[in-house]
């Protein structure tokens, strides 16, 4: 089955959200004081970079199916 | 600048922001693929959500105010009305035939003050009390 409209749509949404998410993490790490958040947001950060690339290699599996 | 807790609270709001679209995400999906992965990483972000409200919860920054013993009884004891209230217009619906078709298990939970739950499986109080007909056009 091909990828929907509404599923291209909810894939770029949450990329975007996830980029965002990323870029707060990283900079709640940067300006926390304290050592225990400071190793929570970058985890957090790590997390929210997973979830970008599992959204991107699905969107690249719809996208190489279509070239067969 | 942003104290701490704002820090912490408002990776909190953009956790419940991106969890709500996979939600919705994983329920538009058509292809089972997309939506396991929307699934997948719905699950991920509660979990990173949860880690977050633990770690305010312990710094006393956002604790939920415990439900009061007495609300959780009258609560229980209208909803098991309202259950019973269903039941009752299920079993006299035009056309069905409540002694045929498949075994539909009801649990009733009988809520005494001070008794905890009935736990899965254990002391809640299997009742069969409605069987929808095999053929609801009927």
């Amino acid at each position: 089955m091909q990828l929907t409209e509404m599923e291209l749509f909810h894939l770029g949404e949450q990329l975007r959200a996830e980029a965002l998410a990323i870029t707060k993490s990283t900079t709640c790490a940067r300006e926390t004081t304290d050592p225990k958040l400071q190793q929570m947001y970058l985890r957090i950060a790590e997390r929210h970079r997973g979830h970008y690339e599992i959204l991107m290699r699905n969107a690249q599996n719809f996208a190489q199916q279509r070239q067969f | 600048m942003l104290d701490e807790k704002d820090r912490l609270t408002d990776t909190l709001i953009t956790q419940k922001y991106i969890a709500t679209g996979y939600n919705t995400a994983a329920l538009e999906s058509a292809n089972n693929q997309i939506m396991d992965a929307f699934s997948g990483i719905l699950r991920d972000e509660q979990q990173i959500q949860h880690e977050i409200f633990t770690e305010m919860n312990s710094r006393g920054w956002y604790q939920p105010k415990a439900a009061n013993p007495n609300d959780i009884t009258q609560n229980i004891n209208k909803w098991n009305q309202e259950l019973q209230r269903i039941q009752h217009t299920a079993a006299i619906r035009p056309g069905a035939m409540p002694q045929q078709g498949y075994q539909a298990g009801m649990t009733q939970y009988g809520f005494q003050t001070g008794v905890s739950m009935p736990q899965m499986g254990g002391e809640a109080q299997q009742q069969t009390m409605y069987r929808p007909p095999q053929n609801p056009m009927i």
